[in-house]
C-alpha cells in the first residue's frame, strides 16, 4: 500500500539546516497496524505527516497505493487524502463550534455525500463507537476519552483505507487509552490500514510490527509474533 | 454543503460575542453613514433631472466671459436662425425679497422669476389652476405658487385676481403652480412676465439715450432637438457669430442635468450645489467603510491562531481551499448583512440629525426605489465579500501542517496588520487635525474686525415702502428717533450684503464697477463708519455728494479731494466730499473693492437701526409694535448685521458639523477596532507576560510595555497625518481672502488627542493582562 524509498525532510530556516527524515525507507501493505516508535524529535510526526500526504518529502520516493505522491501539489494532495485517509490525533482536533454528529459528518460533506446517505453513515458508525447517545452535544462537554471516540468516529466515517493516529492515547487515562487502541485494533481486524505513532511500548504492541525511529533514520523494525501478515 | 456552511458560519459568528459586536457595529455605523451620505448624493444628483425634456435643455453661456448673463435678444436670434434649436426661453430670478399684498393681506416671498411664455413649453411645471399654455397672456399676469396661495388667497379662487406688488405695481393672477420641488435649482414663489420693462431686473447703460443700446442680461435656456448633437450645434452657432454680435462673441453650454452641481459660470440665478462638500463626504463614507473593513481584517487575523485550528482541522479531513475560503466570505456576509439592519435602524435615528446640520429633508424611502434597491443589496454583499476576501485568503493560504501547530500571531510581528492599524490612526488624526482648522478658520473670520459695528445693528426690509418722504416712512422714521432704546436710524438703498448697484468709473483704459450705496446724512454714525479724508456732510450735499471708501481713493490714484467728481465721465455725477475707511459690504470671501456712498433723500430700501447696548428685548417689542401700528399689512422683516456674517459661514459650520458627525464616528470605528486588537493581542500575549512576571516584571513594566506598541503606532501615524492634514487644509484655506494660521498647538492637539484616545482604549485590557496571575496564563498554554 505505501512505499517510500530514501525519503528524506529537511527543515529550513535562514541559517538552520535541520534534517528531519534521512532516507527513510518503509514499506506497509495493506491491512497492516504498524505502530512508530521514538524519541521526542526523532522525525516520527514528519514521518506521519509525510504518509498522510500533509507535507510533501524533500526527496526520495513515496508510492501510495501503486502511485508516485511525493511531487503532487496542495489541491492532489488533499483530493487523495480525503479519499484515502482518516485522521486521529492525540489532542482530537475536532471543532469546537460544531456538534459530535457535525464533526463526525464534516469528511462527507467535503466527499459531497447526499444528506440521507451522510446522515446514516454518520449515525451508524456513532452507533459503533458508542457515543450515538451523544450526538448532539459539543466537544467541550465531553470526557477526553469520548472526544477521542469522536475523533475516531470522524477518521473512519468516510470508509478509509488508511487510518493515522498521531498518539491517539497521549491525552487519555489508560481506561480510556485501552478503549481507543481496541477500538484501532478492531478497526484493523475489519481491513482498515492503520498506522499509529505511540511513546506507550504496551500500545506500540498492538501493531504487527513496531517501526523505530532515531535521529531521521528507521534502526530497528519489530515484527510482532502475534500477527502472521 | 452551502446550508450546511450558513449553520456553521452563524454557530462561529455567535460563539464569539466581544467580536462579534465589535463587528456588527463597527459595520453598522459605517454602514449607516455610507447610506446617510448615499441618499444627499442621490438627491444631490437628482437636480433638475424631473423635468421632462431635462436631456435636451441647455443653457447658455457667454464663453468669453464664463457668465451666464446673456442679453435677452439673443433668445429669438438662435431660436430663429437654427433649426435645431426647438425653442427657447429666458429666466431671470429676483435675488431680493419683495412684498405682495392682496387686499389687506401680505408676506414677503424670496424667489420671484420674470420669464416668457416659452419658459413653460420647455420646463415641465404643473398647473394646479389657469391655462398651462401661454399663461401670461398681458404684461401684467402673474403665475404664483401654491403655497403663496393658500396664504395670500386661502380657499378663495385666485385666477384673475389682483396682487400688489412692492405695494405699487398690480399685476393678475392668471395661474397657480404646485410649489418648485426641493431637487430644483429654480424656485419660484412668483413667475412674472419678462416683457414688462418692470421685470427686466437688471440692464446695463449704453448710449444714456439711446434704450436700443441697453442691454438687459438673463439667462437663456435652449431647447434642442433631442437628434442634434449639441458639440456640433454650438460650433456651428460660433461659426456665425454675425447673427448675435455685438451681444456676445462666442456660446458654450451647460446642460440642465449637470447645471445644480458642475456649473461654474459666474450670473447664474439658479442654485447651485456644493460638489466640494459632495467629494467630501463621498471621500469620508469610504474611509469609514475602509476603516471598518480594516476593523474586520484586524480581528480576523488577530484570531488567527483559532480561526488556523479550525481551518487546519476541516483541510486535513478534506476541504478544498475553495472550501475554506468560502466558509470566510459566508461568515462576512453574514456579519455585514447583521449588520446592515443594525445600520438602518441607527440610519432612522441619524438622520434626522443629519437633516438639521445640511438644512435639507432627505428621506430614507429614495433607497427602496429601483436602481437604489438592488445597488444596495448588490453593495452589501459586495462589501461582505470585501471584508472576508484578505482573511480568506491569507489564512487559507497555510499548510494544514502548520495551521495546527502553536503558530498563534505574537505580539509584534504582523507587518500587515501594524500597518492596517496605522492606517486607522492616521485617519482619525488627520480628521481630528482637519476639523481643528476648519473651526479655527471659522472663528478667525467671525472675529474680525469688519470694518462698521454689527453688534446690535439691523436692517428692515422696507422694499414696499414707495417713497422714503412718504407719510407713512416718516412716521416710522419718527417713532424710532424717539426710542432711547435706538441709537441711530439710518435709510438706505443698498446695504452691507445687500448691494445691488454698480456705476462704472475709474481712470483712463481701465474698466471698473464700484458698489453703490444710497444713503441718507445718518448713515456714518449708524454704522460706526471711520472717515479718513474729507469734510463734514452738510444739509446741502444730499443729492450732490458722495463719499468713496480708501479702495476706491487708492485706485483713482488722487492725492487730495480738490474738485474731485464721481461721475465716469458723465456730466452729472457727484462731488466726492470724503473718504471712509475700508469696510466689508460684501462677501468676506472677497478682497474689499470699490465702493461709493451717494448722499440722497428718496427711494430708500432698508431701514438700518443701531440699538443700544443693554436694551435689544425692549427694542425690539417697541419696533415690532411701531411697525404694526404703521404697516398693518406688512410682516416685519429683518436681519442683524452679526447674523449676516455669521450666515456668510453656514458653508463653513454645515462642513465642520459635517466632517466633525463624521470624524466622531471614524474615531468610534477606529478604537472599537484597536479595542477589538488589544482584547486578542493581550490574550495572546499571555504567555510572554506569565514567562515575564515570573522572571520579575513589575505591572507598571508590563502596562508600559504593552501600551508602548501602540503609542510607537501612534506616532507614526502623526508622521503620516500632518504632512497630509496641512496640504489639505491648505489647499481648502486657499479659497478664503481672510485666512487663520495654521498654528503649532493645532498639531499638538491632534497629536495628543490621538494618543490620549488610543491610550484610554488600550489600557484597561493592558491592565488586565499585567495583573493576571502567570500561573493560570502559563498553565494553560
Amino acid at each position: 500500500m505505501i512505499r517510500t524509498v530514501n525519503l528524506n525532510k529537511i527543515f529550513r530556516t535562514e541559517e538552520v539546516e535541520t534534517t528531519a527524515l534521512d532516507n527513510v525507507s518503509l514499506e506497509i501493505k495493506e491491512k497492516e497496524f504498524v505502530s512508530i516508535m521514538g524519541p521526542s524529535g526523532c522525525g516520527k510526526s514528519t514521518l506521519m505527516n509525510i504518509l498522510g500526504l500533509l507535507d510533501n518529502p524533500s526527496g526520495g520516493e513515496f508510492h501510495f497505493l501503486g502511485t508516485e505522491v511525493a511531487k503532487y501539489s496542495e489541491r492532489q494532495r488533499a483530493q487523495f487524502r480525503k479519499e484515502n485517509i482518516g485522521f486521529v490525533f492525540q489532542s482530537f482536533n475536532l471543532i469546537d463550534e460544531l456538534t459530535v454528529f457535525e464533526n463526525v459528518e464534516l469528511p462527507l460533506l467535503y466527499l459531497k455525500v447526499s444528506t440521507s446517505e451522510r446522515k446514516r453513515r454518520v449515525n451508524e458508525v456513532l452507533e459503533r463507537m458508542e457515543i450515538i447517545h451523544r450526538k448532539n452535544h459539543f466537544p467541550q462537554q465531553l470526557s477526553g476519552g469520548q472526544q477521542q471516540r469522536v475523533a475516531v468516529s470522524r477518521a473512519i466515517v468516510s470508509n478509509p483505507k488508511l487510518i493515522l493516529a498521531d498518539e491517539p492515547t497521549g491525552n487519555l487515562d489508560s481506561k480510556n487509552g485501552d478503549e481507543v487502541m481496541r477500538m484501532l485494533s478492531d478497526l484493523n481486524d475489519a481491513g482498515t490500514t492503520v498506522i499509529m505513532v505511540t511513546h506507550s511500548p504496551a500500545y506500540a504492541e498492538y501493531g504487527s510490527r513496531v517501526v523505530h525511529l532515531f535521529d531521521g533514520h528507521i534502526v530497528t523494525e519489530n515484527f510482532n509474533e502475534k500477527f502472521h501478515v | 454543503m452551502f446550508t450546511n456552511n450558513i449553520r456553521f458560519a452563524i454557530r462561529n459568528i455567535l460563539k464569539n460575542k466581544v467580536n462579534l459586536y465589535i463587528n456588527v457595529f463597527g459595520f453598522a455605523f459605517s454602514i449607516a453613514v455610507f447610506l446617510l451620505i448615499s441618499i444627499y448624493l442621490i438627491h444631490e444628483n437628482s437636480f433638475d433631472k424631473y423635468h421632462i425634456k431635462a436631456d435636451n435643455i441647455y443653457r447658455l453661456i457667454d464663453s468669453e466671459n464664463n457668465s451666464s448673463k446673456i442679453d435677452y435678444r439673443v433668445s429669438e436670434i438662435l431660436r430663429t436662425n437654427f433649426p435645431e434649436v426647438n425653442n427657447s426661453c429666458i429666466v431671470q430670478i429676483g435675488s431680493q425679497a419683495i412684498s405682495i399684498a392682496h387686499e389687506n393681506n401680505g408676506l414677503f416671498i424670496n424667489n420671484i422669476m420674470s420669464v416668457d411664455n416659452r419658459f413653460f413649453e420647455i420646463f415641465s411645471i404643473p398647473f394646479l389652476d389657469g391655462k398651462s399654455v401661454n399663461p401670461l397672456p398681458t404684461i401684467n399676469s402673474a403665475v404664483i405658487s401654491e403655497s403663496v396661495a393658500k396664504m395670500i388667497f386661502g380657499t378663495e379662487n385666485p385666477i384673475g385676481k389682483e396682487i400688489l406688488l412692492r405695494n405699487n405695481l398690480p399685476l393678475i393672477v392668471s395661474g397657480v403652480i404646485n410649489d418648485f420641488p426641493k431637487n430644483s435649482s429654480m424656485k419660484a414663489d412668483l413667475i412674472v412676465n419678462a416683457e414688462n420693462d418692470n421685470f427686466k431686473f437688471s440692464f446695463t447703460c449704453g448710449d444714456y439715450n439711446d434704450k436700443k443700446s441697453h442691454r438687459y442680461p438673463v439667462n437663456i435656456y435652449l431647447e434642442v432637438n433631442e437628434n442634434a448633437d449639441v458639440s456640433l450645434l454650438m460650433k456651428k452657432i460660433n461659426n456665425h457669430s454675425n447673427l448675435f454680435q455685438p451681444y456676445v462673441k462666442s456660446f458654450d453650454v451647460i446642460s440642465l442635468e449637470k447645471m445644480y452641481l458642475e456649473d461654474t459660470s459666474i450670473g447664474a440665478d439658479t442654485l447651485k450645489g456644493n460638489p466640494y462638500l459632495l467629494n467630501l463626504m463621498l471621500t469620508i463614507a469610504i474611509i469609514i467603510l475602509s476603516l471598518a473593513i480594516i476593523n474586520y481584517i484586524n480581528l480576523s487575523l488577530a484570531r488567527q491562531s483559532k480561526l488556523n485550528k479550525q481551518s487546519g482541522i476541516k483541510k486535513i479531513i478534506g476541504a478544498s481551499r475553495t472550501d475554506i475560503v468560502l466558509s470566510f466570505l459566508i461568515e462576512s456576509v453574514l456579519v455585514t448583512t447583521l449588520a446592515f439592519f443594525v445600520g438602518i435602524i441607527l440610519l432612522v435615528i441619524g438622520l434626522p440629525i443629519f437633516n438639521d446640520i445640511v438644512k435639507n429633508s432627505l428621506n430614507i424611502n429614495v433607497l427602496l426605489q429601483f436602481p437604489y434597491s438592488i445597488i444596495l443589496v448588490l453593495f452589501i454583499l459586495l462589501f461582505g465579500l470585501f471584508s472576508g476576501i484578505v482573511p480568506a485568503i491569507l489564512i487559507s493560504s497555510f499548510q494544514p501542517i502548520n495551521m495546527l501547530g502553536r503558530a498563534s500571531i505574537t505580539r509584534r510581528k504582523s507587518p500587515f496588520r501594524n500597518a492596517l492599524t496605522v492606517f486607522q490612526f492616521s485617519v482619525s488624526i488627520t480628521l481630528i487635525f482637519c476639523i481643528t482648522v476648519i473651526y479655527k478658520q471659522i472663528s478667525f473670520v467671525k472675529h474680525k474686525n469688519i470694518g462698521f459695528e454689527k453688534e446690535q445693528l439691523l436692517r428692515i426690509d422696507g422694499s414696499f415702502i414707495e417713497n422714503s418722504n412718504s407719510s407713512n416712512a416718516l412716521l416710522l422714521l419718527g417713532k424710532f428717533k424717539q426710542f432711547h432704546g435706538i441709537n441711530n436710524v439710518s435709510l438706505t438703498n443698498g446695504a452691507p450684503g445687500k448691494i445691488t448697484n454698480h456705476l462704472g468709473f475709474g481712470v483712463e483704459g481701465k474698466d471698473q464697477l464700484a458698489s453703490i450705496i444710497y444713503v441718507d446724512s445718518t448713515f456714518l454714525q449708524t454704522f460706526k463708519i471711520k472717515q479718513i479724508i474729507g469734510r463734514d456732510l452738510l444739509d446741502s450735499d444730499i443729492g450732490k455728494a458722495c463719499m468713496i471708501n480708501k479702495k476706491a481713493y487708492e485706485y483713482l490714484g488722487w492725492n487730495n479731494l480738490e474738485n474731485k467728481r464721481f461721475n465716469n465721465g458723465r456730466p452729472s455725477g457727484y462731488e466726492v466730499i470724503g473718504v471712509v475707511d475700508d469696510f466689508n459690504f460684501a462677501s468676506l470671501y472677497q478682497p474689499i473693492e470699490p465702493l461709493c456712498i451717494i448722499f440722497q433723500s428718496t427711494n430708500k430700501q432698508y431701514i438700518n437701526v443701531s440699538i443700544a447696548k443693554g436694551k435689544l428685548q425692549e427694542t425690539m417689542a417697541y419696533i415690532n409694535t411701531a411697525w404694526t401700528e404703521v404697516f398693518p399689512y406688512y410682516p416685519l422683516k429683518y436681519q442683524f448685521y452679526d447674523d449676516w456674517v455669521d450666515l456668510m459661514f453656514r458653508n463653513e459650520e454645515k462642513l465642520a458639523k459635517t466632517v466633525g458627525l463624521f470624524a466622531l464616528l471614524a474615531i468610534c470605528i477606529s478604537s472599537i477596532g484597536i479595542l477589538g486588537l488589544a482584547i486578542f493581542t493581550t490574550e495572546n500575549s499571555k504567555k510572554e507576560i506569565g514567562i515575564r512576571k515570573v522572571y520579575g516584571a513589575k505591572v507598571k513594566q508590563l502596562i508600559v510595555m504593552l501600551n508602548l506598541d501602540y503609542i510607537k503606532w501612534v506616532v507614526v501615524s502623526i508622521i503620516i497625518a500632518f504632512p497630509i492634514g496641512w496640504l489639505v487644509m491648505e489647499d481648502w484655506l486657499e479659497d478664503f481672502t481672510y485666512r487663520t494660521e495654521i498654528s503649532w498647538w493645532v498639531f499638538a492637539l491632534a497629536g495628543v488627542t490621538a494618543l490620549g484616545i488610543a491610550l484610554f482604549t488600550v489600557s484597561f485590557q493592558s491592565y488586565k493582562a499585567a495583573v493576571a496571575n502567570p500561573v493560570d496564563s502559563l498553565r494553560n498554554e
